[in-house]
């Protein structure tokens, strides 16, 4: 027997299962970065020195990165737009650009982190240092998962456009809402780790 | 699965070098794995969840008598304990102080997180919900699937951590630094496996909610869903939403143990004299703020759904519609809410000051009042029902008062001033274990006793499930009473010896060895319990699809319910889930499903 | 869709899009300005909540969305709050210098 409401909304609630899921899902990982948060807040307010954050990291690095996440979040929710408009090729577009936008922050990551290894700068060395790398590490395996399903909605999963065109728009919302959110973490995490 | 396993005669005759058998059986019998292992039917996969936790409930109970067995004989040779756990763990038959800490640790991590939690919520949620609400199947079912094996990838985990160098993890169930951070490897592979279960328990909560919120049966209103149900819903969200604060404290003690960071770590910290070489600056209470985030609406994941079990029972075997239903809905609600506000009556000696203190335990104090009515609203549902006395509704009605008596005993706990003496005792254990052994778990076995039938078509034997019901409940109470009155003399929990290098110890400390007695006859009586699932599957007595003549909807569906959808058809429903008893009918149930011109006849 | 409301669709994501680069210029320069800690955090909390509540009204679309996904947003909202405000409540004293950890004890600290 099929299960409903997969791709068309349930009448009382408006809503199709991927979509709740998905954010309640979001939900689960607000309470987590959350919980993260505020320890970086205890344990900064708690400390006797803290370093100054944006001499120690590289302003323009994470700058560079900010736009870029932002940038390749707006091409998503372009994707979904054509999607929604029967673009197909519209879509490729988009969603290839996404991709791209996600594998350069990655870059850009990449050599962050070799330029403070390469100062010696660790995990270890101090209290700021363990936030960023925990902090930024965790964010970047996100960007890495949303990575994997977009490569494969860009790529292999696009057929369903063909056969099942409501739940494959259904799977773009869904990658999109969850790559926004992981754009909003960076929101938050760029401030708060380089400039304050 | 009739006659003996395909596999079995399959495999008997491929001789030691069986990869190519092993291959040939893949590709003979895809069926039968696809049946039974990466099934997405939810019934399957509520059965092995099932399976797998009473299992693990085994394993967390045995060594829960390993620790009752030392606290009685303390340094006394036991030569089958060598046989047992090695060597390494107990020369010579004495077991030593390291791998009683590992059994203190395992104990509590296994029956939580492996054993209750899984079989209230991943095997009673995952079989009864679907058929609760009236729906083929959980609303994302590979994902349902995903949970199952997260969540035995990290019972593995933490199984294979007792055989890693230096033992499973042996700083307490709270895994608390810095002595965590500093514990062998075992509380590594504790935090890996503690993981995999909270990706487990994640992906779980977002079906269950998904699931109850979309595919309600045609009729079925909000207030028109068993209790059950509701008890499932709440402990989805507090699932969702708490859990993710033990996956950040997780990351970040895996963090300080395995790059060296110091978020658990103050500055100055020595260890064995030697001060420990980290950049330091850490809080090792961030930790248990964390932690008992988790932990606390955790307790009513441990207890909600039982709720649920004995009210379905209730309002069953009472023939009496559960009084003030939506108030205990209601109740739950509230309950659920305020148990993320309570964490820290955990903490109290933790030296934080008196105004925190004074909100923790005005929040402790409020949250007892919506358990209170759960609780009382079952009571007065037996106020003039004409009860049947089986071997369910025995166990549902025992969790009752010893329910009762878990939570009374938590209130000094709640109350810094009291809570300050009984800190760390005995009586903690006792307190927590009244409300989990006597209380979750007696549900849950009411609940197995209850829809064993409509699993498999045949009652469960009654008079091994009498002699169950009684032999647990009488040493269950031997063995966690004399708990609350050593902790009120002062014991304190996790000792070793059992308290004995204690002076003040001495007039209670003859009470180890009556616990520890009581304790294998809780062992043997659970035999009885092991006998008759087995014994029963086959040669139960075989009933009708409704044997309990019960009104909710997955008595709607055939025995056992179909593969991958349930239901003949999909049913719809035309009233609330406890019409007993209605006045004017000749039949004293009213079940959901029945429209009412065929029930008015 | 037709093409119309694609094409407004489109200028409004774009339009969010030069909004949040130009407050991702602004959180920039106002770390420059050297402000006390007190008003840089402030400030630079509030760019960065008000770009979070542009990607999620336009990009996911939570302008219009249904009751029940504010619903779990409002009450995970709650819940960060609660664990923010009691877990630096609980060591107040020490982070922020207030007599705020005993103000029920009477007599003489």
């Amino acid at each position: 027997m099929e299960i409903p409401y997969t791709s068309e909304p349930r009448p009382d609630t408006g809503l199709t299962n991927p979509k709740i899921g998905i954010w309640l899902f979001l939900a689960s990982e607000v309470m987590l970065f959350g919980s993260l948060f505020s320890a970086y807040a205890l344990l900064r307010m708690g400390a006797e020195t803290w370093p100054d954050q944006s001499a120690v990291l590289s302003v323009p690095l994470a700058t560079l990165n900010t736009v870029i996440l932002i940038v390749s979040s707006a091409t998503i929710v372009l994707a979904l737009a054509a999607v929604r408009a029967g673009r197909i090729d519209a879509y490729r577009r988009f969603m290839g650009l996404t991709i791209l936008g996600g594998a350069a922050f990655l870059v850009v990551k990449a050599f962050e982190y070799s330029d403070k290894f390469a100062q010696g700068l660790v995990p270890a060395t101090d209290n700021f240092l363990a936030l960023y790398f925990t902090l930024t590490g965790l964010h970047a395996l996100h960007v890495v998962g949303g990575l994997v399903v977009n490569l494969y909605l860009w790529g292999p999963g696009v057929r369903m456009w063909r056969t099942d065109p409501a739940r494959f728009t259904g799977r773009i919302e869904v990658a999109g809402l969850y790559w926004h959110f992981v754009d909003v973490v960076w929101i938050f995490l760029f401030p708060v780790l380089y400039l304050l | 699965m009739a006659g003996p396993s395909p596999w079995a005669t399959h495999l008997s005759h491929a001789g030691p070098c069986s990869l190519a058998a092993l291959r040939t059986a893949w590709l003979r019998y895809p069926n039968l794995l696809r049946r039974y292992l990466f099934s997405t039917d939810h019934k399957v996969i509520g059965l092995q969840y099932a399976f797998t936790s009473l299992f693990f409930l085994l394993v967390g109970f045995s060594l829960a008598v390993l620790i009752r067995w030392q606290q009685a004989y303390a340094g006394q040779p036991l030569p089958l304990l060598t046989l047992l756990v090695g060597e390494v763990n107990a020369p010579g038959g004495i077991m030593l102080p390291e791998f009683y800490n590992q059994l203190g640790a395992m104990h509590g991590t296994i029956m939580v997180f492996l054993g209750v939690v899984p079989l209230a919520v991943g095997a009673f949620g995952n079989y009864l919900v679907p058929l609760q609400i009236g729906a083929p199947d959980m609303a994302f079912p590979r994902l349902n699937l995903a949970s199952y094996w997260f969540y035995a990838a990290g019972g593995v985990v933490m199984l294979a951590s007792f055989f890693v160098p230096g033992g499973a993890a042996m700083s307490g169930w709270t895994s608390y630094p810095p002595l965590a951070d500093f514990a062998p490897q075992g509380q590594t592979w504790w935090l890996a496996g503690m993981l995999l279960l909270v990706l487990s328990s994640l992906l779980g909560a977002v079906n269950f909610i998904t699931t109850i919120v979309q595919l309600r049966a045609p009729g079925m209103t909000w207030f028109r869903l068993p209790f059950f149900v509701w008890t499932q819903l709440i402990t989805s969200f507090l699932l969702l939403l708490a859990f993710p604060a033990l996956q950040a404290a997780a990351i970040l003690q895996g963090m300080d143990r395995l790059a060296g960071t110091s978020f658990f770590l103050p500055s100055g910290l020595m260890v064995g004299g030697q001060a420990v070489d980290v950049a330091g600056g850490g809080s090792a209470l961030l930790w248990q703020h964390l932690f008992w985030f988790l932990a606390h609406p955790e307790v009513y994941v441990l207890v909600l759904p039982a709720m649920g079990i004995v009210a379905e029972i209730i309002a069953n075997n009472s023939r009496k519609p559960v009084f003030g239903y939506r108030l205990m809905v209601y109740s739950i609600f509230v309950l659920g809410f305020l148990s993320f506000t309570v964490w820290a009556h955990h903490m109290y000696l933790t030296g934080m000051g008196t105004t925190i203190s004074a909100i923790f335990q005005a929040t402790t104090m409020i949250i007892s009042i919506p358990s209170v009515i759960v609780l009382s609203a079952l009571v007065l549902s037996l106020h003039g029902g004409s009860i049947r006395f089986n071997t369910p509704m025995l166990f549902a009605l025992a969790f009752l008062p010893m329910f009762g008596i878990g939570g009374l005993t938590g209130l000094p706990l709640g109350l810094a001033a009291t809570d300050i003496p009984l800190h760390d005792t005995n009586y903690v254990v006792g307190h927590f274990h009244y409300l989990v052994a006597p209380g979750t778990i007696f549900a849950l076995f009411a609940g197995i006793y209850h829809w064993f039938p409509k699993i498999t078509g045949r009652m469960m034997n009654e008079t091994l499930g009498r002699l169950h019901f009684a032999g647990s409940l009488v040493t269950m109470n031997l063995i966690f009473f004399p708990m609350l009155m050593q902790g009120m003399a002062g014991v304190n929990r996790r000792l070793w010896d059992g308290g004995a290098i204690y002076q003040h110890a001495e007039p209670v400390l003859y009470l180890n060895v009556p616990m520890a007695h009581a304790a294998f006859g809780l062992a043997l009586v659970q035999v009885f319990f092991i006998v008759n699932l087995f014994m029963s599957l086959k040669g139960g007595r075989r009933v009708t699809a409704n044997p309990w003549e019960a009104t909710t909807l997955e008595w709607a569906a055939p025995t056992p319910p179909r593969a991958h959808g349930n239901f003949d058809e999909l049913p719809r429903v035309y009233r609330g889930p406890y019409e007993y008893s209605v006045p004017g009918m000749d039949v004293d149930f009213l079940p959901q499903h029945v429209p009412d011109a065929k029930a008015g006849a | 869709m037709s093409d119309a409301t694609y094409q407004a669709e489109t200028r409004a994501y774009l339009t969010t899009l030069g909004a949040l680069l130009a407050l991702t210029v602004v959180t920039v320069a106002l770390s420059y300005l050297d402000l006390p800690t007190a008003p840089t955090v402030a400030l630079a909390l509030a760019v960065a909540s008000l770009k979070a509540a542009l990607v999620a009204a336009v990009f996911m679309h939570l302008k219009g969305e249904h009751a029940l996904v504010y619903g779990t947003l409002v009450l995970t909202a709650v819940l960060v709050v609660v664990l923010f405000v009691l877990l630096l409540g609980a060591d107040a004293d020490r982070l922020f210098g207030t007599g705020f950890g005993d103000a029920f004890s009477e007599g003489p600290r």
